[in-house]
């Protein structure tokens, strides 16, 4: 106890703006109407921010200052009950059912509101749903538990980027990711390193310091961010304290990562044979003993030994986290700080992810006109990764790929150094020496602040400004060492990338609301915002180290390269947002903003994004009093324009640029055209929902359909080339989105000691590219009018002839053909990206034991296998590793079978070669996935209060437990692009305990 | 109060902010076109900017000199190869072939940076007039090269037709422009007037990798030989041998002055060269690395070149007897960095050139003495052991476009010999059989405008055949 005190007054001296105040001290217990137990619930003194929440009996404890009058007491899905305080002591409530709506607060633009006076699409993940997952980033998180938000990891390198996408793609050539907004501050996302594979911005941020994410899904509700909402708006709101008793927590888990599953490869003598086979077919039986007794070295290939090269580059990983967080206060100031190491050892060997963040969010009462916050987060996170795509190097592909006699370890168990020459086939690089002796770093360091002051000129009108900045350093660092075989030619390579991102944004808002006559409810925000963005960098890279151990720059004896890197863009805006509120029925909201951002020309820099909002509360209307099972039914529409600036820097200037230089001379050149009339992309959103709450609200969701207009979509309109010049950049093309979200959320069994829940969300989405230049009708074959986003167009492959083991494909009028010519290919009946996605949860809880099964499922899509590509060759390329399925291959006349005949080189003479692209290799993507299993016990409160601890809470999670499907690759869950699965990192498997207790 | 100095502070931050310019953010490795090139070293480094896009592979680098040789008769393609330029070797050309894109868009780029320097306007001093006109000059000789290469590549030979459709000139950058085709003999005005003002405007000597006056004279010699106007060639190509200074490489000294990567300060025989060191260079896509057997080695020299020389011809060095797909072939050294850090430059004038120009005007003239004379003072250079010629007639003219085809081998001179002479192209057995006689009628000998480019401006108009 003594010890715990000396923590608290540590704390709360940090956290400086503390003061103490007393007076009376009232007690009391919130149950609902069965007399159960409600925790967590708030007891306010009601017109001030002071309060506290209830424990996990439903008790409570509060000081009240002289002059409170009354206390607030609230729950979600719970009516709120006020009591007066007069000379009482003690209070006890009991809360009903809220017979109104869910009273869910949902944050909008600068802004929170109950769920019931929304009248656009809002997607709300909250704090249970997402703790105490081994995932490095909350955009992970949220996968498949938002309709209409696609998540995709990019790959499974600790730490590496996500693709995020609301209702579908949104551009050809700008940017796709929404704004996300942590605690008010406009946060940097994407990928920001310039050399490392793969990292995401986003995983400076705990995820567990995270208290709700709303997401903005139509344009109506996201154009308060005017030109940077066309994508929507992910709103993250951090946790903070609570005035009452400090509560001190501590969370660790440890686990392990695992890979997702082994592809079916070949042995070594089956390699072999398929390889004799191809030497056989194509250059005859001495060419082919040759190979197998030369070459190989034996005379039958049962002799040749086979290594798993799977083992040898995916290892068990292990995943360690320690959290702590204290948070309290009192009725003048509150505080939340809190601190998290995170260490996550990859599935692939020599990969892995540390993280430590520290985060302070604070708010004080000045007086009672004058409120202050504070947030902070600082984080450190460090990547090690390795080469990927179609490096040699790469492990991901290596362990597919190299010849599956090559040892990767000695006869010592260490590890074999004699790659290179000591390998045989394409693929000698030994992954597993590379990945010890080179090196592929990242180092993250982040700092995001934000200070905020509210001003309460009237009861009605406030003044709040707020300053922010999300400041990253990122230095990235990688080595070839001599040894290994990309460093050996140069004798040792170092290559270090450094970048910097320093972003301030200032807010200033005016809001006014007013409850006029009890009916009359009106609110109205006038704004403006400013935010900078500048990104500087430099590089430098060497070759030539005196000996592999002095793996630093200034041990390079050859400067190669040095570079730097300086850009920056400004955006500004104001706004003004209207809403009224007639009865709790009928809800109309308008918004328009102007914005204006240095990346456009000067003839259309500044644009303006209007929208509105129509909301009916069906429910509530008198003629719907007697349907006693509905609770809530509202009808919304929305319609609004949003603006995308998500392209380059400067790409409307016309500038002289750096042209190369000339005997080392720097040499300069018209580097770019002036356009003028350059501006955003816009999204125009019409959306139509439906909010349903049944039977006392136990069953409740909404469906939405919207279709999304994407207009003045930039495309590179070509210039008569005379003029030096072969295209300029112009607002031309249009896209359109259209779909439908489904979210509904179920009790389905509550009672005392037993309840099951169930969440589900469904989301269709289908996209058409409606125009593109004057004249075009389509650019490359992916991108085509009438024809969806990221189309596949492709060769029809129609097996293999049996008669000679020749592959065949189908040419545009249904005729076999062996070299089918480029009108032969078709379109695919589905695209790249998923059309549809969702997720499922059941909850199930019993006393103090939880389990919460989640489901997550996508489909609809294509995925190019490019590794299959490799890998399903009949073997003829002779010297490398083959997926099992290709010993189908064809060997004899009659054979029926889609693998061609084994042939040296590829190409059966009068036939196109063995892997030709064809839609062969683009499988179905669809897949089912058990993503969270997690088994949790609440220790009881009688077994916890003789030690001191409010609450604890031991938990076992999976992630990725299971998948469904059909995929051959490692895992189906990858953005596509038209690389497709092209030696990426998988996912992986994660299994974790943890333990999270409460002080 | 409170509410009004609120309402004001919101106002004055809103309107404060949203002054002209506010949101004028400017790249920082690169300055906007209104205020480039206002002094001169802002035109030195346009200047650079200039040659470092004249080295580029799809031109001057490689392209153009390898179309020279190849479309012609001394050099073909191995049946082993890297797929780089085997359009031209089969004389299969279509308007979506990548090579005759690169030229045009290539030229057509040098030409919009060039006219931004021709155009700049710098005020007088007499600090700086002198490199200001130099750097004038640069761009002028420049963009008469983009100009001449445009019309010999994509137009009739000026002999056959003068008036001939030629190419749009365009001498001011105008993004909007969508220009039609000028007659030939309006672009070979413009080439000569930009010649003559380059020549009257420099006065400074660097080393071989930059522009000189001569080097402007040494053009308009060649621009009159492809003219056929050849007492204007004859005194363009005396002045240069007369008074640039220049001397010819010695016997002994030609191979070592070919293996040389660097550019020269002593005026032997390098007038003009573009610079390729060891941090700028083409990398691969050098010229060297395509003809060096341990680079690509797709192009190999025909017999028909390698007979013309004797035993004692220093020339013949240059000839590496290989083996390759199976054959026995004729790897060519001429350029012999291709697989060093720093490649061969690529010349772009010589004075041996200049010389043979001198020569073959001077018969045209009817003055066989000195033509013979030229001829001779580089025939007996390249072979000690040669007494020289004595031919006359027909068998003189002969003669000095034999002495040009060994000279010039691999320079990419060639084939525009046999354009100016209106020639049929007997390319040899090694060429592939469908393209081993190119008749003069042979619609391929003139390269097609770019599809893209008659997308995009389609007042241009198709050369005939495609």
């Amino acid at each position: 106890m003594q010890k715990r005190r000396v923590l608290l007054l540590t704390w709360l001296c940090i956290s400086a703006l503390v003061t103490f105040a007393q007076n009376r001290t009232i007690t009391g217990r919130v149950t609902d109407d069965n007399g159960v137990a409600i925790a967590n619930a708030s007891v306010m003194v009601k017109g001030t921010s002071q309060g506290v929440v209830t424990d996990a009996d439903g008790n409570y404890t509060i000081t009240v200052g002289a002059n409170a009058r009354s206390l607030v007491f609230s729950f979600i899905s719970k009516a709120t009950q006020e009591v007066v305080i007069g000379e009482k002591l003690v209070i006890l409530v009991s809360l009903k059912s809220d017979e109104k709506t869910m009273e869910e607060v949902v944050v909008v633009g600068f802004d929170k509101r109950n769920r019931r006076d929304v009248a656009g699409a809002v997607g709300s993940v909250k704090a249970r749903e997402i703790e105490n997952l081994p995932v490095q980033s909350f955009d992970r998180a949220i996968q498949g538990k938002i309709a209409g938000v696609q998540v995709n990891s990019m790959n499974g390198i600790p730490g590496g980027a996500i693709d995020v996408k609301i209702r579908g793609v949104g551009s050809i050539s700008a940017g796709t990711a929404p704004l996300y907004i942590v605690d008010g501050i406009q946060m940097n996302s994407g990928d920001q390193t310039r050399n490392f594979p793969s990292s995401n911005a986003l995983a400076g941020i705990n995820p567990d310091d995270i208290a709700s994410i709303d997401v903005l899904k139509d344009p109506a509700s996201a154009s308060i961010y005017g030109a940077q909402a066309a994508n929507g708006v992910v709103i993250i709101t951090t946790k903070r304290g609570r005035a009452g008793r400090s509560k001190i927590t501590y969370n660790t888990y440890f686990g392990f990562s695992e890979k997702l599953k082994k592809l079916d490869l070949l042995t070594t003598p089956e390699a072999a044979q398929l390889a004799y086979e191809a030497y056989l077919a194509n250059g005859g039986l001495a060419a082919a003993n040759n190979f197998l007794n030369n070459t190989l070295g034996v005379t039958d290939v049962n002799q040749l030994p086979t290594y798993d090269w799977q083992e040898a580059v995916f290892q068990r990983g292990s995943i360690q986290n320690h959290e702590l967080s204290i948070s309290g206060g009192n009725d003048k100031t509150t505080f939340l700080t809190s601190g998290s190491y995170n260490h996550f050892n990859g599935h692939v060997i020599n990969t892995d992810f540390k993280r430590t963040t520290f985060r302070v969010n604070l708010d004080h009462k000045v007086n009672s006109r004058l409120s202050v916050a504070t947030s902070f987060n600082l984080s450190n996170f460090r990547q090690r990764g390795v080469s990927g795509g179609g490096a040699f190097a790469n492990p991901n592909r290596g362990g597919i790929l190299i010849w599956p006699g090559n040892a990767p370890f000695n006869p010592d168990g260490s590890t074999n150094y004699n790659d290179g020459a000591g390998y045989f086939g394409a693929y000698n690089h030994n992954p597993v020496k590379v990945t010890e002796i080179n090196l592929t770093s990242a180092i993250n360091k982040k700092l995001q602040g934000s200070f905020s002051a509210t001003y309460q000129i009237l009861p009605e009108l406030s003044f709040r400004t707020s300053f922010n900045m999300d400041y990253t350093d990122i230095k990235e660092d990688q080595y070839f060492d001599p040894r290994s075989i990309d460093g050996s030619s140069v004798n040792g390579r170092v290559i270090f990338f450094g970048t910097e991102f320093t972003d301030l944004q200032t807010d200033q808002t005016l809001s006014y609301k007013k409850l006029f006559a009890e009916k009359h409810n009106v609110s109205v925000l006038a704004g403006f915002q400013y935010r900078q963005n500048k990104n500087t960098g430099q590089n430098a890279q060497g070759t030539g180290v005196p000996i592999y151990l002095l793996s630093s720059l200034n041990a390079t004896s050859v400067p190669v390269s040095v570079g730097s890197l300086y850009q920056d863009w400004k955006i500004a805006g104001m706004f003004l947002k209207a809403d009224y509120i007639f009865d709790d029925r009928y809800i109309v909201g308008a918004t328009i903003r102007r914005d204006g951002s240095s990346r456009f020309g000067k003839d259309n820099r500044w644009g303006v994004f209007p929208a509105a909002q129509l909301a009916w509360r069906i429910s509530h209307e008198k003629f719907m009093e007697k349907t006693r099972f509905v609770d809530e039914l509202k009808l919304r529409v929305s319609y609004g324009i949003t603006g995308n600036a998500l392209i380059g820097n400067y790409t409307s200037k016309s500038t002289f640029g750096l042209s190369g230089d000339y005997l080392g001379e720097t040499g300069l050149a018209l580097a770019r055209l002036n356009i003028d009339n350059l501006t955003w992309e816009e999204n125009h959103g019409l959306n139509i929902g439906l909010d349903f709450g049944l039977f006392g609200n136990r069953v409740n969701g909404s469906v939405d359909v919207f279709s999304s207009d994407r207009k003045k979509l930039l495309l590179a309109k070509p210039l008569p080339i005379t003029s030096g010049f072969p295209s300029v950049t112009q607002n031309v093309g249009v896209l359109n989105n259209k779909g439908i979200e489904v979210s509904v959320n179920s009790v389905n069994v509550a009672g005392k000691n037993f309840r099951w829940t169930t969440d589900i969300s469904f989301t269709k989405v289908k996209s058409e590219v409606k125009k593109l230049l004057d004249g075009q009708d389509a650019i490359g074959t992916a991108i085509r009018v009438g024809k969806p986003m990221n189309s596949i167009f492709t060769y029809k492959y129609a097996g293999v002839n049996p008669a000679d083991g020749r592959p065949f494909y189908y040419d545009s009028v249904g005729n076999l053909v062996y070299i089918p010519v480029a009108r032969d290919r078709y379109y695919l009946d589905g695209t790249l990206d998923p059309t549809w996605f969702g997720g499922f949860t059941n909850t199930f809880s019993y006393k103090g034991i939880e389990l919460r099964i989640f489901f997550q499922y996508s489909g609809g899509n294509y995925l190019l296998n490019q590794d299959a590509l490799f890998a399903s060759r009949s073997g003829s390329t002779a010297d490398r590793n083959q997926y099992r399925n290709q010993l189908r291959r064809w060997q004899k006349p009659g054979d029926i079978t889609d693998v061609p005949k084994s042939y040296r080189g590829g190409t059966i003479p009068g036939a196109n070669s063995n892997f030709f692209l064809s839609d062969r290799f683009y499988e179905k993507g669809d897949y089912l996935r058990l993503k969270e299993l997690t088994l949790a016990y609440n220790f009881p409160k009688s077994l916890l209060g003789r030690l001191g601890i409010q609450g604890a809470r031991f938990y076992v999670t999976g992630v990725n437990v299971l998948t469904f499907s059909d995929y051959l690759g490692y895992d189906p869950e990858l953005v596509n692009g038209t690389t497709g699965d092209f030696g990426i990192y998988p996912q992986g498997r994660q299994t974790n305990a943890g333990l999270q207790i409460t002080f | 109060m409170n509410k009004i100095f609120f309402v004001l502070f919101f106002l004055s931050v809103s309107i404060g902010a949203c002054k002209k310019g506010f949101l004028d953010r400017e790249p920082y490795t690169a300055v906007p076109v209104a205020t480039a090139i206002k002094t001169v070293e802002e035109m030195g480094a346009a200047v650079n900017g200039v040659y470092a896009s004249l080295r580029g592979a799809g031109i001057y680098g490689r392209t153009i000199p390898i179309m020279g040789d190849l479309m012609a008769d001394n050099v073909y393609i191995s049946t082993q190869n890297s797929g780089r330029y085997t359009v031209q070797n089969n004389y299969s050309t279509t308007v979506v072939t990548a090579e005759p894109d690169g030229i045009w868009t290539g030229l057509y780029s040098v030409i919009k940076n060039a006219n931004l320097i021709i155009n700049a306007d710098i005020p007088a001093s007499p600090l700086t007039d002198v490199a200001r006109d130099q750097f004038r000059g640069e761009a002028l000789t420049m963009r008469a090269w983009a100009y001449f290469d445009l019309a010999r590549w994509f137009a009739k030979p000026f002999t056959v037709d003068a008036n001939a459709i030629g190419v749009p000139i365009l001498l001011d950058f105008d993004q909007n422009a969508k220009p039609s085709r000028e007659s030939l003999a309006d672009v070979y005005a413009r080439i000569l007037a930009d010649l003559n003002q380059a020549f009257s405007l420099m006065t400074q000597t660097k080393s071989s990798a930059y522009i000189t006056k001569y080097v402007a004279r040494g053009l308009q010699a060649r621009v009159y030989q492809h003219m056929g106007d050849w007492s204007k060639a004859r005194d363009a190509a005396l002045d240069v041998v007369t008074n640039s200074g220049f001397t010819l490489v010695t016997a002994s000294g030609y191979v070592s002055y070919w293996r040389n990567p660097a550019p020269l300060t002593n005026k032997v025989e390098t007038m003009f060269e573009l610079s390729l060191d060891a941090a700028n260079n083409n990398g691969t896509n050098a010229l060297a690395y395509i003809y060096d057997p341990a680079g690509y080695g797709d192009m190999l020299a025909t017999t028909s070149l390698f007979n013309l020389h004797t035993a004692t011809d220093v020339r013949r060095n240059f000839f590496v007897p290989g083996t390759r797909a199976g054959q026995s072939v004729f790897y060519v050294s001429k350029y012999a960095n291709g697989n060093s850090v720093d490649k061969d430059d690529v010349k772009m004038m010589r004075l041996s050139e200049i010389v043979l120009i001198l020569a073959e005007a001077y018969y045209r003239l009817a003055d066989e003495t000195n033509a013979r004379l030229y001829l001779n003072m580089i025939a007996t250079r390249r072979d000690p052991s040669f007494t020289g010629y004595t031919s006359t007639g027909t068998q003189l003219l002969e003669d000095i476009l034999n002495e040009r085809r060994k000279e010039l081998a691999f320079e990419g001179f060639r084939f525009q010999d046999f354009q100016r002479l209106n020639l049929v192209i007997d390319r040899g057995a090694q060429a592939p059989a469908a393209a081993r006689t190119i008749t003069t009628d042979n619609h391929r000998r003139i390269q097609p405008i770019p599809q893209s480019e008659l997308d995009a401006n389609p007042e241009i108009g198709q050369n005939a055949g495609y």
